[in-house]
């Protein structure tokens, strides 16, 4: 059973929170941990804003077009939903993640070769 | 014995059955493989211990390299550059002796990797190892939770423990051998050979500038991978342009790895991290991660190996008390965290970390790895050996050696380490940082692997030896060493130069009982 798209916004944005905070652990050389800082409901979790913070300005300064948290829900909710059939949001998350790199779209920050919807993940919370 | 080049075997009367030309890994595997009934000649241009003025003769001018890369790169003593050895060993794997057609200048070696394996073996026999052929020492696919990825290979490696000084290990046994006469300070000017092609004597200079010859039924040239093609360019007497080089291939596809140090680092998910750190206790080498042949076949890829240095575990995670109040606040919105289904289950790297974070128990801790790149080394008919205008203090004329790396390269390996990058993430495997500019030619640094000078060849148009290491267009000269490399993939050559000893004194061995059967019969 899909269980993604029955997610309402709030949830959504803490669930792509805490997945933010294990997919953080591929961009370990940089310290990151990523937090929704503006979430009532992480607070407290004392995640690192900064690293966030500059993985989003890097991510933007690159593609200035997906500065927007619309865009971003929208292509995430898209790629989610392509790879979702039959799997729980974690895993129909971590299967887009694996379709990026499979399909060669990743980006490249830091020098970490990254998955596109990894990024998106990350930087979204920046926005929200 | 030690004996001066003024001795009286070694005359044209009364020749050595074998004179090898240098006392390195290479000559000295040859001068102790041989049958003790034939008398050979071991000649060595340095002494026992490093002397100033014997490296002085290394010395040369370089175009694309270090003004003392000559000098700094090998070591002319008995023992030869052993002593400059790091003493990692690995064969070359069978898609480094294919012809890479969309290389211009790449030929195949003239047999394939079974014709080694013996001598491998025999190698590793000689250094203390295992063989890498038994008990699935050799090449395998990385694997996570026991399944084996796809397209991503470890390559382990061994290491000679102490690196073995060929100088220091074999000194006394070949001072005592009584079928072997060591000549020290012999610095080897020229073989002079007949047109027909018999070299009959190599003509030496010794450290008190006493010029002699030293005649020989059989020659084996064996002073490296650039003083091979210096003594060969020297050699006049037949051909103008020196032994071997009636084609104008003697000196050219000089290659030298470039090993890239601190290139990057993969974070790896916790299975195949335990996998890495256990191949990694169990050979006392290293490690490399690399692409399978068939993908690098099909994508025309030079090889590439990342040799991964010893995973330090992270605690990537913030703790258990933390990502506990997480789930709990998760729950409280109704979303469960499915931590043990799905596809992969809790195997893929998203779903791993989750779970180390949420337990805590160290089974779902990534490994943190750095890792240095070790391109695969490239022949270019423009990277060269060729004579200087300048002698050296006996006289003999010095080396000038031009390298350069190529745009293809670069662009073949950025390629290389983007496919590792996405096989690791699409299998999720780990992620990887890379953290050099492949464009950058500061970053290709020649390093003291010297191959491809005396290339190995059936055709004396495309190489200067044959697939026996014979040179072409004499009968009685051979070369060891990683000269006669056609191609030199990204492994260490010492391995290979001392298996390829094994093979050509079995060879020179049988030439001679045919030669002395006939001489007799």
């Amino acid at each position: 059973m899909d269980k993604w798209p029955r997610l309402d916004r709030r949830k959504f944005l803490v669930l792509i929170s805490a997945l933010g905070v294990t997919l953080g652990a591929g961009g370990v050389a940089t310290g990151v941990l990523v937090f929704s800082g503006g979430n009532p409901l992480l607070q407290g979790f004392r995640l690192d804003p900064d690293a966030l913070r500059h993985i989003a300005e890097k991510y933007f300064a690159s593609h200035p077009a997906e500065k927007s948290a619309d865009f971003l829900e929208r292509e995430l909710l898209a790629a989610v939903a392509a790879s979702g059939a039959g799997k729980s949001l974690v895993d129909a998350i971590a299967a887009a993640v694996r379709r990026d790199f499979t399909a060669g779209n990743t980006v490249v920050l830091d020098g970490w070769i990254l998955s596109r919807t990894e990024l998106r993940l990350w930087v979204l919370q920046t926005l929200k | 014995m030690i004996a001066s080049a003024a001795t009286t075997r070694g005359r044209p009367d009364q020749p050595f059955d074998v004179c090898v030309v240098g006392s390195g890994p290479a000559g000295i595997t040859v001068a102790r493989s041989l049958p003790k009934s034939l008398s050979i000649a071991l000649v060595e241009a340095g002494g026992f211990d490093y002397e100033a003025d014997s490296q002085k003769s290394y010395e040369g001018d370089t175009v694309g390299l270090p003004p003392d890369y000559l000098s700094t790169t090998r070591s002319r003593l008995f023992g030869g550059s052993s002593f400059c050895w790091g003493g990692v060993c690995r064969p070359l794997d069978a898609y480094d002796l294919e012809r890479k057609d969309w290389l211009p200048a790449s030929v195949a070696w003239p047999f394939g990797r079974e014709e080694l394996l013996p001598y491998y073996d025999r190698a590793s026999t000689l250094l203390g190892l295992q063989s890498f052929f038994s008990d699935g020492r050799d090449r395998r696919a990385l694997t996570r939770d026991g399944a084996h990825s796809e397209g991503l290979v470890l390559v382990p490696f061994q290491h000679s423990d102490p690196t073995m000084r060929f100088g220091t290990e074999f000194r006394d046994e070949l001072v005592r051998a009584e079928n072997i006469t060591l000549f020290l300070h012999a610095n080897a000017i020229a073989f002079d050979s007949e047109p027909g092609g018999n070299v009959r004597a190599l003509a030496v200079i010794e450290k008190a500038r006493q010029r002699s010859t030293i005649s020989a039924r059989f020659f084996v040239l064996a002073t490296g991978g650039i003083e091979n093609a210096r003594i060969l360019l020297n050699s006049t007497s037949a051909h103008p342009a020196g032994l071997g080089n009636r084609h104008d291939q003697l000196g050219r596809y000089f290659m030298s790895h470039t090993p890239i140090w601190g290139a990057g680092q993969i974070v790896f998910a916790d299975s195949p991290a335990r996998d890495i750190e256990g191949r990694l206790r169990a050979t006392k080498g290293r490690i490399c991660l690399s692409l399978d042949d068939d993908i690098k076949r099909r994508e025309r890829l030079l090889n590439l190996g990342l040799a991964l240095q010893y995973g330090r575990r992270q605690r990537l995670y913030r703790g258990e008390r933390q990502v506990a109040r997480l789930r709990e606040q998760l729950l409280k919105l109704g979303i469960g965290l499915n931590l043990g289904s799905g596809d992969g289950g809790n195997n893929n790297f998203v779903e791993r970390a989750v779970a180390g974070f949420a337990k805590n128990t160290g089974q779902g801790e990534a490994a943190l790895f750095s890792f240095f790149a070790l391109p695969e080394a490239v022949p270019d008919l423009d990277n060269r050996v060729t004579l200087s205008s300048r002698n050296d203090d006996y006289g003999i004329r010095r080396v000038s050696v031009r390298f350069r790396t190529t745009e293809l390269e670069a662009q073949n390996l950025e390629r290389s380490l983007a496919l590792i990058a996405n096989r690791l993430g699409g299998q999720a495997l780990g992620r990887v940082r890379i953290e050099f500019n492949a464009h950058d030619p500061a970053t290709r640094i020649a390093d003291q692997h010297h191959m491809g000078t005396t290339r190995m060849h059936d055709d004396p148009r495309r190489g200067v030896v044959d697939r026996d290491c014979i040179v072409h267009g004499t009968r009685n000269l051979y070369v060891a060493g990683s000269s006669v490399f056609p191609s030199a993939g990204f492994v260490n050559p010492t391995f290979t130069i001392i298996a390829l000893a094994h093979r050509i004194a079995d060879h020179l061995a049988r030439s001679a009982r045919q030669r002395s059967g006939a001489l007799h019969g």
